[in-house]
């Protein structure tokens, strides 16, 4: 028996972010509650919030983005170099010897080329955060929530819902008794 | 309105308990970290304490099968037995006593306490990367042929299609122990 969140109209899908090999992480909003599915290698966890019960989210931005972009950086700069370096010293050798060149510079660029769009990926993606949610009763840090832009655009479409979950108390109109 | 208890997370000092203040703080007062507060309705919530159960009074009253000086409120739908106030616990529109609890957590028999499932098409493609050391290929495809039967029925997700991809997985290193026997016959004959 299958009850998938997706095919299930009750919920809607927030947020889904994958690390690749790792796993995933999803936010889906019910009318009452919040469930975050949370993949772990061959582990898939449940966790549900009711709304009412969320006291305050805190977001607060790191430097894990400088860190990662610095340590790929100083990882790429390297394997460039001795790509150009290998092709040209392969390209230009004359006699055949430039054979064993040519496959180091494959070898280089192979990984210069996985660098680079890992590379992009942490830099082009936003700030990173790290996000945590408290209860009545828990304090939680938020998993796969990662990128600032994408932490501000969850926590709004929960407030959004639980302004819906919980109306807000209309001000009452007077009307003017008429003069007699 | 009551109390609340928010500190800073990265100096741990406490910050504003008003909400509106929270709500439009960009830093931490005591350490200028940057932080985003949003507070929800539940910031102002009053707690609600829980309930307490009743002591028994007179000769002839019905006790808790778990506290003998208390007051049995409701017996459990799973046991029968009677549970005062304090030990009532309501799942999915039952109640249920600890015990009971305990053993529908281990057996997975009560769908609203479920917290985990076991991704087994995970485990197929995680058994894949196996694939990529050669000799290896006959042994995970063994491997995934026998957990896509024997954990057919148990596998489920709430947000995969695990039968396909366990399938997928399955078919894809099949495929490499196919390649593999090719390989080596072709050897063989030239």
């Amino acid at each position: 028996m299958s009850d998938l969140l997706h095919q299930n109209p009750a919920y809607r899908k927030l947020r889904a972010s994958l690390i690749p090999l790792v796993g995933s992480s999803s936010y889906w909003l019910a009318e009452d509650h919040l469930l975050v599915v949370d993949v772990l290698g061959v582990l898939e966890r449940y966790r549900k919030f009711q709304l009412e019960d969320i006291e305050h989210i805190v977001i607060r931005p790191n430097r894990l983005r400088l860190i990662l972009g610095l340590i790929l950086g100083i990882l790429l700069v390297p394997f460039l170099g001795m790509a150009i370096g290998f092709w040209s010293a392969g390209l230009t050798a004359t006699d055949g010897g430039g054979e064993p060149w040519i496959f180091a510079a494959i070898f280089v660029t192979t990984i210069a080329t996985i660098l680079i769009p890992i590379l992009a990926f942490v830099l082009i993606g936003g700030t990173m955060c790290e996000v945590r949610m408290t209860t009545a009763v828990q304090e939680i840090r938020l998993p796969g929530l990662y990128r600032l832009p994408k932490a501000r655009a969850l926590v709004q479409e929960l407030q959004s819902a639980t302004q819906r979950l919980t109306p807000t108390p209309t001000a009452t109109t007077t009307t003017p008794s008429p003069v007699p | 309105m009551p109390t609340r208890d928010i500190r800073c997370p990265a100096c741990r000092r406490p910050l504003p308990e008003d909400p509106a203040t929270l709500n439009s703080l960009d830093r931490c007062p005591a350490c200028n970290a940057p932080l985003t507060i949003a507070t929800f309705p539940g910031f102002r919530r009053v707690p609600v304490a829980g309930r307490a159960a009743e002591r028994i009074t007179g000769e002839g009253e019905a006790a808790c099968f778990f506290h003998a000086t208390r007051k049995a409120a409701v017996p459990c739908d799973d046991c029968g037995r009677f549970l005062c106030a304090l030990c009532d616990i309501p799942v999915d529109g039952r109640h249920l006593c600890p015990t009971c609890i305990d053993t529908a957590h281990k057996t997975g028999t009560v769908r609203g306490l479920e917290r985990s499932r076991t991704r087994w098409d995970a485990m197929v493609w995680y058994a894949n990367l196996g694939l990529l050391t050669g000799i290896g290929i006959p042994f995970v495809t063994l491997f995934n042929i026998l957990v896509t039967i024997f954990r057919w029925r148990a596998a489920d997700s709430r947000v995969a299609n695990v039968r396909r991809r366990m399938i997928l997985g399955t078919l894809v290193s099949v495929l490499a122990c196919a390649g593999l026997a090719t390989l080596i016959v072709v050897a063989f004959i030239l």
